[in-house]
């Protein structure tokens, strides 16, 4: 039941948390459906994340598109 | 952002997101460029990238290598990410034939051959360093001739250790 609170390390070898240029913090292979809002924006380790960001990592929210990638996949008829 | 001593365990990396439509799969570790103008002038505005022997036409230039896949990406609109700065633990070399040995700190750039990319020439080596190709990235062990005449993509065509800066 409390399965979403279980800490999320990395899954595989050679992920990293990463902060995009756009400013969104995010796993470096996440899901494509997170990723395509992403193209082009240069990703670099994580450094000085807030805590918001750090139980979002914990709480494997990170993965999750947020409210604007959601949003921007709905108008732009991206699907599910 | 800070430049760290290079080092393998914490260092300084930057990737890129691009797009693979290129007809075949970006391997990890392989050179991935920007297309040249013949095969698709549009790339330069987009994210699109892929091998050299699918971005270059006989007889041109290559365009600009974007770093090495971090990454398998399929073809066919999926998205991947592409180390371009920091240091990346393996490199492709190119299958050019009987190379002399590539020694630590010397450039290593794509290659391009008279007639254009070919499967062989996918990897990096420092054979067009003389024309003027940029390096993008520094060789941190020695490549030798059996890394360059080893099948591309057998165990021994990979290099160890280098240093991108592709961006």
């Amino acid at each position: 039941m409390f399965d979403f609170l279980k800490p999320v390390d990395p899954k595989e070898t050679g992920d990293f948390v990463v902060r995009c240029s756009c400013g969104r913090a995010m796993w470096l292979k996440a899901p494509n459906k997170v990723r395509r809002h992403h193209l082009g924006h240069k990703m670099t380790p994580l450094e000085h994340g807030t805590i918001i960001e750090f139980i979002k990592m914990k709480a494997g929210l990170l993965n999750c598109r947020t409210f604007s990638e959601w949003y921007k996949d709905l108008i732009m008829g991206a699907g599910k | 952002m800070f430049m760290q001593t290079v080092n393998r365990t914490d260092t300084e990396r930057v990737w890129v997101t691009v797009t693979n439509n290129s007809g075949h799969t970006l391997t990890t570790h392989f050179p991935v460029f920007k297309y040249s103008a013949a095969k698709n002038a549009s790339s330069v505005s987009t994210n699109e990238a892929g091998l050299v022997s699918d971005t270059v036409a006989a007889g041109e230039q290559p365009g600009a290598c974007i770093g090495l896949a971090y990454e398998d990406i399929p073809n066919g609109e999926e998205t991947g990410i592409v180390q371009v700065y920091g240091y990346h633990e393996s490199v492709l070399v190119a299958a050019i034939g009987t190379v002399t040995t590539v020694k630590a700190g010397t450039g290593l750039t794509g290659y391009a051959p008279a007639g254009g990319g070919n499967v062989a020439s996918v990897g990096l080596t420092s054979v067009n360093l003389a024309t003027g190709s940029p390096a993008v990235a520094v060789n941190l062990t020695e490549i030798t001739g059996a890394n360059h005449q080893a099948a591309q993509g057998a165990a021994a065509s990979y290099s160890n250790h280098v240093f991108l800066r592709a961006m």
